[in-house]
This record gives C-alpha cells, sequence and structure tokens, in this order.
C-alpha cells in the first residue's frame, strides 16, 4: 500500500506533464480549429485524418521524412561508429584530443548549425562548392534542386549528430574485453572481421540505443530543415514537422496540424516501438 | 523633532521606493528586423523622458506569428503593443485580438497636439481597418520589392535600366552568360509571392477575378508565371534558395549586377562599412509588362485587447507615428519609410534614401498580398508551385496554376 501511495506523485507528474497534453492532442485532433479561437472548435470526427492521408503534400511529407530518417541514421552510424573503432585502436592522448574535437559540432545548436551550412552551400562563398569546383563539380545544384536538396540536409544532419555516435559508441567500446581483440589477433583476423564478429554483436545494445534515440531525434527533425530550405524547393524538403508547422501557424489550422502530429507521433511507435520493446526485454532478462 | 525628521525621510524613501516598483512598464514586440536597433534607441528615449519601463521583445520574425498569437489567444496580457504586418491584421481582427484605437485617436489628451492623423496616408489607414471601418492599427512603416542594379555594371554593358519584362531578361541574360546573372529571391517562401503579386499588378492582371473567385488559370497570370520561370533561368546561381537578405548579401558585395529584393533591407547597401558598392546602385521598381505596380507591405502597431496598460500604450504607439519620431526612424535607417505623406517628399530624407523616389513610385501604385482568411493556404500553395517551377525550366507552368487553383477555389 505505502509503495502505491509513493508512487502517486511520480504518477501525476506523469499524467499531467505527458498523458493529458497527448490526450489533449488526440482530442484536437478530431475539431477544426484556428489558435485562439477555441470556443468555436467544429467537431470534425476523422476528417483531418482523412485530409491527411488524401492530401499529396502530406504524404510526400511522410515519404520526405521516412527518407531523410533512413538516410541520416544509416550515415550516422556508419560515420559514429566507424570513427569511434578507429579512434579506439588510436594512441590514447591523440584519440583523446580527436574526439573532443569531433565533439564540437553536438555542443551547436541546430538553428545554428543550417546558418552555418547555409553559407558552406553558398554557391559563391561555399566551401562545399569550392571543393566541387577542385574536382570539376562546380555545378552541384545542392539547395536550390529537389534532387539534391534532401542530400545536402542529410550531411549537414550527418555532421552535427555524428559526434553524439562517437561518443556513445567510443563509451560501448571501453566495455569489451580487450582479451577478445588480442585472441583475434593471435588469430590473424582481419579488421573486417574484428569489426562484424566481435565489435558490432557486442556493440548491440549500445547501437539499439543510438538507432532510438537519434532516429527518433531524425524523425522529428525542424530546425536544420527550417532553417536550410524552408522545405523547399517544390517541397522537397518538407519534413512532417515542417508540415505541422505551416498548417499550426502559417495556415491557421490547429485541429489538422494535431493530425499531422499524431500522425508523426503513430510513425514513431510503428518505426520505433519494437526497439524499445527488444531494449526493455534485454534489461528483464 | 530629530525622530520627526527621520520618520518623515523614512516615509519619503518609503513613498519613493514604491513609486519606483509602481513605475509603468509596457512590454513591445516586435521583429528583430533591419530596423529593430533604431527602434530600441527611441523607445529607450521615450522611456527615459515619460519614467516608465519598456521591455523591447524583438524576436526572429518566423517566429514572431507565433509568439504573438500564443499570448493573445491565451490573454497573457504580456504584450502591450505588438507590431503587425498587414498579412496578419485580418486574422487577428477577427479573432478580436485587437483592441479598436478609434476613442484613442480622437483624444488629444492621448494622441499629441501636433498629431496629425489625415497625414497618414489613406491606403495605409484601410489596411489597418476592419470590416466595419474600425482602426485597430497606426500604420508605420512601408516596404516594397523593388530592383537594384549596379549602375557601373549595367553602363560598361551598355545596358540602360530595365523597365520592361523584356528589357529585364535581356539584361539577365546577357549577365548569365558572364557568369553572374540576376539576384533573385526565390526561395519557397513569402519573398517569392511577394514578387509574383508585383509581376501580376504590373501586368494588370490579380490572383482574384473580379467577383472576387480565385482566378489563377487566366492567361495573364500564366504568362507572369511563365516570365518568372524564364527569369529564374537567368538567375544567379543559388538564387532559386534565397530570400531577401541573400540577394542583398551579393548585391552588397558587389556581386550580383541587378537584383529584387525588399526596400526596408536597402540601408546596408549604401552603407559604405557594409557595402563594396555604396553609390554605385540604382533603384527602380521592378520592371513591368503593362505598368509600374508595387506591394505594399507595411507595419503597424497595434494594442492587444488583452493588454492592462492600454492608454499608456497608445500614448506610446501615438509618440511612435508621430513626425519627429518617424523622421528620427528615417534618419537612423534611411530604409525606414513611413506612411506619413508629408515625410515622402522631405528633402533631407530624400538625400539619404536614393531609393525613394522608385520606392514612392512603386508604393503610390502598390497592391498588398490576399488579406481574406484563406490566403495563408493559397500563398503556401502558391509558393510550392512556383518553387517548382523555377527551379525546373521545363515545368508546366500551366499545369501548376491548374493544380493550386483546383485546391483552393473552393476556400475563396
Amino acid at each position: 500500500m505505502l509503495a502505491w501511495l509513493l508512487l502517486i506523485p511520480a504518477a501525476a507528474v506523469v499524467v499531467t506533464v505527458m498523458i493529458l497534453p497527448l490526450g489533449f492532442a488526440l482530442f484536437a485532433s478530431l475539431f477544426q480549429y484556428s489558435l485562439g479561437q477555441e470556443d468555436r472548435m467544429v467537431f470534425v470526427f476523422l476528417d483531418n485524418y482523412v485530409r491527411f492521408f488524401t492530401d499529396p503534400v502530406a504524404l510526400h511529407a511522410l515519404f520526405n521524412t521516412l527518407l531523410f530518417t533512413v538516410l541520416s541514421l544509416s550515415l550516422c552510424l556508419a560515420v559514429g561508429v566507424g570513427v569511434a573503432v578507429l579512434l579506439r585502436d588510436m594512441h590514447r592522448p591523440t584519440a583523446n584530443v580527436l574526439r573532443a574535437i569531433y565533439a564540437m559540432p553536438i555542443l551547436i545548436s541546430p538553428i545554428i548549425v543550417s546558418l552555418i551550412w547555409r553559407y558552406m552551400y553558398d554557391p559563391t562563398y561555399g566551401l562545399v562548392y569550392w571543393l566541387l569546383h577542385l574536382f570539376g563539380l562546380g555545378g552541384f545544384p545542392g539547395l536550390t534542386s529537389s534532387a539534391t536538396a534532401l542530400i545536402c540536409i542529410v550531411i549537414a544532419d550527418v555532421w552535427h549528430t555524428a559526434p553524439f555516435i562517437i561518443l556513445v559508441a567510443s563509451a560501448g567500446l571501453t566495455v569489451i574485453p580487450e582479451e577478445l581483440y588480442e585472441a583475434a589477433r593471435i588469430d590473424n583476423a582481419n579488421p573486417l572481421q574484428v569489426l562484424f564478429k566481435i565489435t558490432l554483436p557486442l556493440l548491440t545494445k549500445v547501437l539499439v540505443v543510438l538507432i532510438l534515440i537519434r532516429g527518433t531525434d531524425a524523425f522529428r527533425t525542424f530546425d536544420l530543415i527550417y532553417g536550410l530550405t524552408g522545405g523547399g524547393p517544390a517541397n522537397a524538403t518538407t519534413s512532417l514537422s515542417i508540415y505541422a508547422y505551416q498548417q499550426a501557424f502559417e495556415n491557421n489550422q490547429m485541429g489538422y496540424a494535431m493530425a499531422a502530429s499524431i500522425v508523426t507521433l503513430a510513425c514513431l511507435v510503428v518505426l520505433f516501438g519494437p526497439f524499445l520493446r527488444n531494449s526493455a526485454q534485454d534489461q528483464g532478462e | 523633532m530629530r525622530n520627526v525628521t527621520l520618520a518623515m525621510l523614512g516615509v519619503a524613501v518609503l513613498v519613493g521606493w514604491s513609486g519606483s516598483v509602481a513605475a509603468q512598464t509596457l512590454t513591445v514586440s516586435r521583429w528583430a528586423g533591419p530596423q529593430a536597433d533604431a527602434q530600441k534607441v527611441l523607445l529607450d528615449q521615450y522611456a527615459a523622458e515619460h519614467g516608465i519601463e519598456i521591455r523591447f521583445d524583438a524576436i526572429d520574425y518566423g517566429q514572431l506569428k507565433q509568439k504573438q498569437t500564443l499570448n493573445m489567444s491565451t490573454k497573457t496580457g504580456e504584450y502591450d503593443l505588438i507590431y503587425v504586418p498587414e498579412a496578419w491584421f485580418g486574422e487577428y481582427s477577427e479573432a478580436g485580438y485587437l483592441e479598436p484605437l478609434t476613442k484613442y485617436v480622437e483624444n488629444p489628451e492621448l494622441t499629441g497636439e501636433n498629431w496629425d492623423m489625415l497625414d497618414f496616408s489613406r491606403a495605409g489607414m484601410d489596411v489597418y481597418s476592419d470590416a466595419d471601418g474600425a482602426l485597430k492599427a497606426l500604420p508605420y512603416f512601408a516596404q516594397t520589392p523593388l530592383l537594384v542594379y549596379n549602375k557601373t555594371m549595367l553602363e560598361e554593358a551598355g545596358f540602360e535600366p530595365p523597365q520592361t519584362w523584356d528589357e529585364l531578361l535581356a539584361v539577365a541574360k546577357y549577365f548569365k552568360e558572364q557568369g553572374t546573372g540576376i539576384a533573385l529571391p526565390f526561395r519557397q517562401g513569402s519573398a517569392i509571392t511577394n514578387v509574383l503579386a508585383v509581376l501580376l499588378a504590373g501586368n494588370e492582371t490579380d490572383f482574384f477575378a473580379a467577383d472576387g473567385k480565385l482566378d489563377l488559370t487566366n492567361p495573364a497570370v500564366v504568362e507572369t508565371v511563365n516570365f518568372m520561370q524564364d527569369l529564374a533561368q537567368y538567375g544567379f546561381n543559388g538564387s532559386n534558395g534565397w530570400h531577401w537578405d541573400e540577394v542583398n548579401k551579393v548585391l552588397q558585395f558587389g556581386q550580383a549586377p541587378l537584383g529584387i529584393t525588399a526596400s526596408g533591407l536597402f540601408t546596408a547597401l549604401e552603407d559604405e562599412d557594409q557595402s563594396n558598392v555604396a553609390g554605385q546602385l540604382g533603384y527602380a521598381p521592378i520592371p513591368h509588362n503593362k505598368r509600374v505596380a508595387g506591394l505594399l507591405q507595411m507595419w503597424g502597431w497595434a494594442i492587444p485587447a488583452d493588454s492592462k496598460n492600454k492608454e499608456e500604450a497608445f500614448k506610446l504607439a501615438a509618440w511612435l507615428t508621430s513626425k519627429e519620431a518617424l523622421t528620427a526612424m528615417s534618419e537612423a535607417d534611411p530604409s525606414f519609410i513611413s506612411f506619413r505623406q508629408s515625410l515622402g517628399s522631405d528633402p533631407a530624407l530624400a538625400a539619404t534614401a536614393p531609393w525613394l523616389q522608385a520606392a514612392n513610385e512603386a508604393l503610390a501604385s502598390g497592391v498588398t498580398l490576399p488579406l481574406r482568411p484563406a490566403a495563408p493556404e493559397l500563398l503556401t500553395s502558391l509558393a510550392t508551385g512556383l518553387s517548382s517551377v523555377v527551379t525546373d525550366p521545363n515545368a508546366d507552368v500551366g499545369g501548376m496554376l491548374s493544380g493550386v487553383q483546383d485546391a483552393e477555389a473552393g476556400k475563396f
């Protein structure tokens, strides 16, 4: 009984700050209304959801979000884990200095990252174009083409978030017993065999957590896209978060924006719920 | 006697202290845009002269509407005076967020004696009045997109400043072939629809037909968007991803021979500390097909209905819109163009603002963006559609406009 009573404050906080707002969002998504006109809400039941799944712009935003998440997450993990593994095998003081340098981008807020990369992608001054010109690729359309804008944003996102993967993966690598690597060396295992037979299998739990954190972050990305392209050109980089923001604060359709947000949440649960469940089961075991 | 003196001194200190605690605080919300610094100086001056405290909440344009709306819709009473563009006015007014100003503007105790309401341009007063004619904001600052050109570069290339679409295409094509081109604010967003609105007016057409229905498929609109698509092909490299500020940057660094940008940003172009081409630039209305046109983009001061200091807030708004304060703003930041007609022809101001004549010409035949309730959705759809045709020279303009027409017509 006492245990239950002691749980009440924490449960009350969870209900107040998590369940109630979520419930309100779900409730509001069944209405049509503008911000500040909550007294004139019109009940439309599931119309907002029907509209979402029949609106080509919304579906395009969903596709962009999935593509961005897959690309960003894959690249982040590849770069982050790769660098962490390389640093593990380096001379320790050098590795520490490099790790600190690599970690710097995570200290920068996403909107500042977007400003930095807007200049990086500037065809006149940008470092990216300077490098591309060296290789005769100055005609790369970058942020101005619907074919390449999303990949440009993915690169900026990887630059910003891969350091987080490096730091966490580096921490994960420290708990892998050194004896395993010694045994691999004695057995003349090549670096790829060591990576795929020892390092990655023993990093699985860390990777699951990283996929959960970074995957959900990537799916909800807003600032970086907003600052770099505002969702353009031609909606090529409009994500679900940008779309919901536009509906809420540019088009003043709060109910529909809530529905778009609930769809975002549902996608997150479907995509990342299994990872959360597996991770919890592992803890239980 | 000594005790009485000490007691009186104590009371005086307490009264003084309580007086200072009770000093009125006004909170002003505005865009942290080009004139924010000059505005802050004026507000500090007013606060010092009137013994009040002014909190100046200047934030990024992208967040401003969200913050103002959240505060007014939840009736926090946080803001006493807000800076409102014409595009948001209808929405704010309809939601009941704004205090009608009629009774305040008729009260000389609040306006001050020399505050002349008839000096404001009619266009500004009309835009900031609701459907019943009640004034709900004082028009303050006007800007319009203009063509900016580098006189030296054009002269060397043998061109006169372009006035028509054909002339503009010829100049832009020449410079594109030389490796630069025209700087255009053609990022998916508000700037590209602003340019469209000016070009439509310059082609003697509109988003809407005479009966008020959406009319994006009429031949003149299609012709206008086709012109934008053609012009984009001669755009400065990267232009299709630019907003006004990036266009300004390449103009002030002397990289672009010409560009279309907003008059509110022109101060930097003529500031020798910031611009490589100060004194070399010319300004003109955006070239037209049939007549000169401009865009009435305006900002005004409104009092939120939930303000707890309405009269003090109005006094401040009246002071900000007085001739003296407006002159001070224009002197501090020459790109500031006010709605007071008497200042439009002030030679002292014109001397520091070489664009003033072009701006006045464009504003005199200025149109506004659509202000009806569903306008934001229309402009969002158009921005997306325009972005798709300017980034792809082979995109079907008619098809894009038909798509937007089909999607949005039912809302008007």
